[in-house]
């Protein structure tokens, strides 16, 4: 699990983050998925598939529970701590490529997290969501398309 | 720029990272985590356990003298006092109300010596 977290865990922060909108509820949700991991008797086939549709629950539980419509997920996605060396180009493309995320629809922006940002394959997302393969592969092209759209303008 | 130009920049954009502690936050729930429990929860060797029980079953055999106990006590016998019968109603050891009684009926005693180990 430790390793998983280490390995994953800023796919996995943003992955609920694309779900709640909040980074204190993406963080309640990676922890409550945590708890659930271990109490698990048998360690399931795909591990890291099996943590990242946990956290997805977990954190549409949170946005549930918790009823909340400000997103700030603009503020969170990407990492705002830029060094010194880092382009200006890359912070300007940062804030826009979130804004750019914000505008897609919520099965777009969570595919794109999930298959770009994640690294899992259409079918893992296409278990977790309990859609065909082809609807993720689709909502994966429709929301770069428009990502792309949006940051060319 | 064609798509994947474009998806290859996006996916270059470093992620943002739970807070600071968030680590702590989560692994020092995880059930065992605690010295107390990860103590017994180590590992051992196969061949430190063998001769761990090994060692335990010698020591158990050698009649308790490394435990500088000596000569074991005398084994004791058993008896068995079994009354088959009482001819009246009335409770004989029901020594709440004063009683001059002689005990008629059969008595029956088991002895039994137990076997020298």
């Amino acid at each position: 699990m430790e390793k998983i977290y280490d390995q994953y865990g800023s796919q996995l922060f943003t992955c609920a983050l694309a779900v709640t909108g909040r980074s204190d509820s993406a963080e309640d949700a990676i922890h409550e998925a945590f708890c659930r991991g271990f109490h698990l008797t048998e360690v399931p086939l795909n591990l890291k598939a099996y943590m990242f549709r946990s956290v997805r629950n977990a954190a549409i539980d949170q946005l549930r529970r918790k009823n909340r419509t400000t997103s700030l997920f603009e503020d969170y996605v990407f990492d705002s701590s830029a060094g010194p060396s880092e382009l200006a180009e890359q912070n300007q493309l940062k804030r826009h490529a979130a804004k750019a995320l914000l505008k897609l629809s919520e099965d777009e922006r969570e595919t794109i997290v999930q298959h770009l940002y994640a690294d899992l394959t259409f079918q893992e997302i296409a278990d977790m969501r309990q859609r065909s393969i082809g609807t993720v592969a689709s909502w994966y092209r429709r929301g770069l398309t428009k990502m792309k759209d949006y940051l060319e303008v | 720029m064609d798509m994947d130009d474009f998806e290859a920049q996006l996916k270059r954009l470093p992620l943002a990272r739970p807070s600071e502690g968030f680590r702590r936050r989560i692994f020092g729930d995880k059930p065992g985590g605690s010295w107390f429990v990860g103590l017994f929860s180590r590992r051992i060797p196969v061949g430190w356990a063998a001769a761990f029980a090994l060692a335990a079953g010698i020591a158990g055999m050698s009649d308790s003298q490394m435990w500088g106990g000596g000569a074991a006590a005398p084994l004791q016998p058993v008896v068995n006092v079994q009354i088959i019968r009482s001819p009246s109603d009335r409770n004989l050891f029901d020594f709440t109300v004063p009683a001059k009684d002689f005990m008629p009926g059969e008595l029956t005693v088991n002895v039994q010596a137990p076997k020298e180990i």
